[in-house]
């Protein structure tokens, strides 16, 4: 029994220390000792850093209700009970999961290598191809996985150079929105605030300093992936937060030959995003985010909205010009 | 003894009819929950289900009783339908025919004469096809018509198969395979260059296990001028699915195609061969000028030496 332990242990830590290697951000630590939890709800900020790892390895989150109410939550990114809604089973599923087999170098280090997508023409034992003929619009879904003129490789090939471009990986940018699911899980739990009986609203999360807010809607029935795997999509997320007045006046120093419909674009691209949670799975376990759809979330704009780089960052890695690249569909397959 | 056998039979007959009493009592109070029943209806309805034809009566009367709610006799109708009785067969065939009927009840009944002969109502059945109010219903008819005259549901499925879209066209295609699978390659390679995904897929999934394969009608189909690159594509998938050996020269001429979805199709087809059943055309291949050639052959020697060990 106490070898059987052993072993498990072993396997659980060498598991956490593989994807503690795909992260290039760390999280800030916490003492947890003196934190009260949800529903334990704080009248003030208590302006300590969120997100936040305590010494057991839980990964914390403030959020704030419509009524100026905090709480901690536990977002932590793992891999948890199945998550199938076909078999109606609501667990966390597979966050850490990376593909191996067919990316070998991105499950170990969370960025795929030119090389490896140069060689790559299945994924899950499905051809490229076949890939992209099922994601392309009017294939498996209407809005489709990526846009007429782009291919799986072509999409996941270009979000590979934006991210490296960020001094990210892709595990970095799949942890926020996982973090953002884990707790709004929670929510319904935590419905009515126990002492004064009001209704909760949660309205928004703190994260790196910055006020995020969302929307979520449920869907009748799902979407089945186009990989061959267990994921499946169901809701409508929407995450979006205000930019500062000093962000907005770096875009306005370098971006003043924009038209004013142009720049209210580029504002939104930056701080608004339409998704759905087969997505944040998609992230982390291919480095694939869509291509321009719709349900895209894309990278420079996750790592924008929750802090994880700075605009001027993002200006720099798409090449002085976020306008083009966010309006310029990703159509180069890599060979 | 005699004695002991009528007394046995009195016993047995008392058994039985309050047996029969017992479940008359229970059709009738859960019959009674279904007139009034919410989304809550399967609780009643499963129990009748299991009781099955003592049922159908008390629940055809709900069925056919106007003063109820179209869901309360709806329920009805889908309970009536999970019971398999030659009595429903006839008040479901007087539904469906009844043209004062609700439609969306009338669609219902169809679901209860699947796999009925229904050769007597053949033409009340084309009629009812024909029929400019059962327009959206036109599907659950061709069904039924399987079973009544094979010819016009031929002649309904044809129709289907070219004015529907999604899993519409893709059940009619189907069944026009299953009606004459003499002309079955006929319609998959209609159904191959389709605009529809579900239909091009099951047309794809068909030509792969086909008996009947037409090489070279997909050939012509491929080398028409002009032909979209997806249903090149689908046109290479289905050969490298088939592993047939005397494609493999049609896959190479494929792996060389500019279209990046149909030479990377081929790349993946040709790996589903033994290595010296390729390895030659490979070689041929390995300093073409061209990038996604080279690309394309390197990948393929590659996986066949990883099979190989």
């Amino acid at each position: 029994m106490k070898k059987l332990t052993i072993i498990f242990l072993y396997f659980f830590l060498i598991s956490a220390c593989n994807q503690a290697s795909r992260y290039q951000k760390r999280l800030p630590k916490s003492d947890s000792s003196n934190l009260k939890f949800a529903p334990y709800f704080y009248a003030e900020n208590p302006n300590l850093p969120s997100p936040a790892v305590t010494e057991t390895g839980r990964e914390l989150i403030l959020l704030k209700t419509k009524n100026n109410l905090f709480a901690w939550m536990d977002g932590t990114v793992e891999n948890g009970e199945p998550f199938n809604y076909k078999k109606r089973l609501y667990g966390k599923g597979n966050q850490l999961m990376a593909e191996d087999k067919d990316f070998p170098y991105f499950a170990k280090t969370g960025i795929h290598s030119d090389n490896e997508l140069r060689e790559t023409k299945l994924i899950t034992g499905r051809s490229v191809s076949q890939i992209t003929v099922d994601g392309r619009p009017w294939g498996s879904s209407g809005v489709g996985f990526m846009a007429e003129d782009e291919t799986i490789m072509s999409v996941i090939y270009a979000d590979n150079q934006t991210v490296k471009g960020l001094g990210l990986t892709h595990p970095d940018i799949a942890r926020p929105l996982f973090h953002f699911w884990n707790i709004s899980r929670d929510f319904e739990k935590y419905e009515v605030v126990s002492i004064t009986k009001e209704r909760l609203e949660f309205e928004s999360l703190i994260y790196n300093g910055n006020e995020i807010k969302f929307k979520i809607q449920g869907s009748r029935g799902w979407q089945e992936s186009i990989f061959n795997d267990e994921i499946l999509g169901s809701g409508h997320i929407e995450i979006w937060r205000e930019l500062s007045p000093e962000e907005l006046e770096f875009l306005k120093k370098n971006y003043s030959q924009l038209t004013i419909e142009q720049f209210e674009q580029l504002q939104k691209k930056l701080s608004h995003f339409h998704t759905s949670e087969m997505v944040f799975f998609y992230i982390n376990r291919y480095g694939f985010y869509e291509g321009h759809t719709e349900y895209r979330p894309d990278p420079v704009t996750v790592a924008v909205i929750f802090g994880l780089v700075t605009i001027k960052d993002a200006h720099r890695a798409c090449r002085s010009d976020l306008y083009n690249y966010f309006n310029t569909h990703f159509t180069k397959n890599p060979e | 003894m005699r004695r002991f056998f009528s007394i046995l039979f009195l016993f047995f007959w008392v058994q039985i009819h309050v047996f029969a009493q017992n479940q008359q009592a229970e059709v009738d109070s859960l019959v009674r929950m279904l007139r009034t029943a919410g989304r809550e209806w399967n609780d009643y309805a499963n129990p009748l289900i299991k009781i099955g034809e003592p049922a159908v009566p008390e629940l055809i009367k709900n069925a056919e009783d106007k003063s109820l709610s179209q869901w309360n006799r709806r329920i009805s109708v889908m309970t009536l339908n999970n019971i398999r009785s030659s009595r429903w067969k006839e008040a479901a065939l007087k539904m469906l025919f009844n043209k004062n009927e609700d439609p969306i009840l009338r669609n219902h009944a169809t679901a209860g004469l699947r796999g009925w002969n229904l050769s007597d109502v053949k033409d009340e059945l084309w009629e009812l096809y024909n029929e400019k109010d059962f327009e959206s219903y036109k599907s659950n008819i061709a069904h039924l018509l399987l079973t009544a005259d094979t010819a016009l549901a031929y002649k309904a499925f044809h129709e289907l198969y070219q004015t529907q879209d999604g899993y519409g066209q893709r059940i009619a295609l189907q069944n026009l395979i299953q009606l004459r699978p003499e002309e079955s390659t006929t319609w998959l390679l209609d159904a191959i260059q389709g605009e529809d995904w579900m239909t091009s897929n099951l047309a794809m999934d068909s030509l792969i296990n086909s008996l009947h394969f037409n090489t070279n009608g997909l050939l012509s189909v491929y080398n028409n001028p002009g032909m979209n690159e997806k249903v090149q594509w689908r046109i290479i998938y289905v050969f490298g699915h088939r592993k047939e050996v005397e494609s493999i020269p049609f896959l190479v001429q494929a792996l060389q195609n500019e279209s990046w979805l149909v030479n990377t199709e081929a790349a993946v087809g040709l790996c589903s061969f033994e290595k010296e059943q390729v390895l030659k055309e490979m070689k041929a291949l390995k300093n073409d000028s061209r990038p996604f050639v080279r690309n394309n052959v390197n990948w393929v020697l590659k996986q066949l030496k990883k099979d190989l060990f």
